[in-house]
């Protein structure tokens, strides 16, 4: 049997081998590596209680105030735009790795939520935001009496 | 996976995306490390070897049970050599929301005439 922590997380690997993959062909004169997006961005993880729902998404670099979330009782949606910055008239870029582009995304909801009761916080490059369950969406506990 | 299976995990370490630029005056990088502060960053300078390392103090996913992820946790490192020869003393350093900023100054020396004397 694996031990845990010998799983291969294909997400993550795959982004090692496309680094390794870049810097080899960074080396090489006139190559322009190309800026390979994947499909859905940012990357969301999300989680959910009885109480709420939390995502959780990396957006490093970025201004608060370029970052948009709307909310729908069924469905977030993400978007901004990710900018470099100015360089000096005497400076060139020699490497650009990081993404530079306009994104939304929305993700569709499993349950309905409060839309009056979101709270998005930005801090250290990492987006959240925590939505409430509405009340009917509630687990509610069923008290079993004797027969 | 369990908690328990999660907080054992060994954490990956990946090399963070970079832009560079360079002057004639200084080299300047930007490294992307959401999750970092200026307390879990470390920037080193040995031998021509610049090294940055960042851990991130949160999981992203607490209750594996209920998380969907698309991103783990992880932390940060790379190298890069720099063939210049810099100014170690006035290189700075500064991070915001998971984004690192190096400022590396290059070593720039004087002009130096060399006097030239007559062999008796």
């Amino acid at each position: 049997m694996r031990r845990i922590d010998q799983i291969w997380n294909s997400c993550c690997d795959f982004d090692q081998v496309q680094s390794t993959i870049n810097r080899v062909l960074g080396h090489l004169p006139g190559i322009e590596i190309p800026n390979v997006m994947p499909t859905a961005f940012p990357l969301l993880n999300i989680s959910n209680d009885e109480e709420q729902i939390v995502l959780t998404a990396e957006l490093p670099g970025m201004d608060s105030e370029n970052i948009e979330v709307n909310v729908l009782k069924d469905s977030v949606t993400i978007s901004g735009k990710m900018t470099k910055p100015e360089l000096g008239e005497d400076s060139r870029w020699i490497r650009k790795e990081r993404r530079e582009r306009n994104f939304e995304r929305t993700v569709a909801l499993p349950i309905e939520v409060d839309v009056e009761a979101v709270e998005a916080v930005y801090g250290k490059g990492i987006l959240t935001i925590r939505l409430q369950r509405v009340e009917s969406e509630k687990p509610k506990k069923i008290s079993i009496q004797a027969g | 996976m369990t908690t328990d299976q999660v907080e054992t995990m060994p954490r990956k370490v990946l090399r963070p995306r970079v832009d560079i630029a360079e002057s004639d005056k200084q080299i300047e990088l930007w490294l992307e490390m959401p999750g970092a502060d200026e307390k879990s960053v470390d920037v080193s300078f040995e031998k021509n070897m610049l090294t940055i390392k960042g851990t991130v103090a949160e999981s992203c996913c607490k209750e594996p049970a209920s998380c969907c992820c698309e991103y783990e946790t992880v932390d940060y490192e790379r190298t890069f050599e720099i063939a210049t020869e810099i100014d170690t003393a006035e290189i700075s350093a500064t991070i915001k929301d998971g984004l690192l900023h190096l400022e590396v100054p290059k070593k720039i020396e004087a002009p130096r005439n060399i006097v030239i004397e007559k062999r008796e």
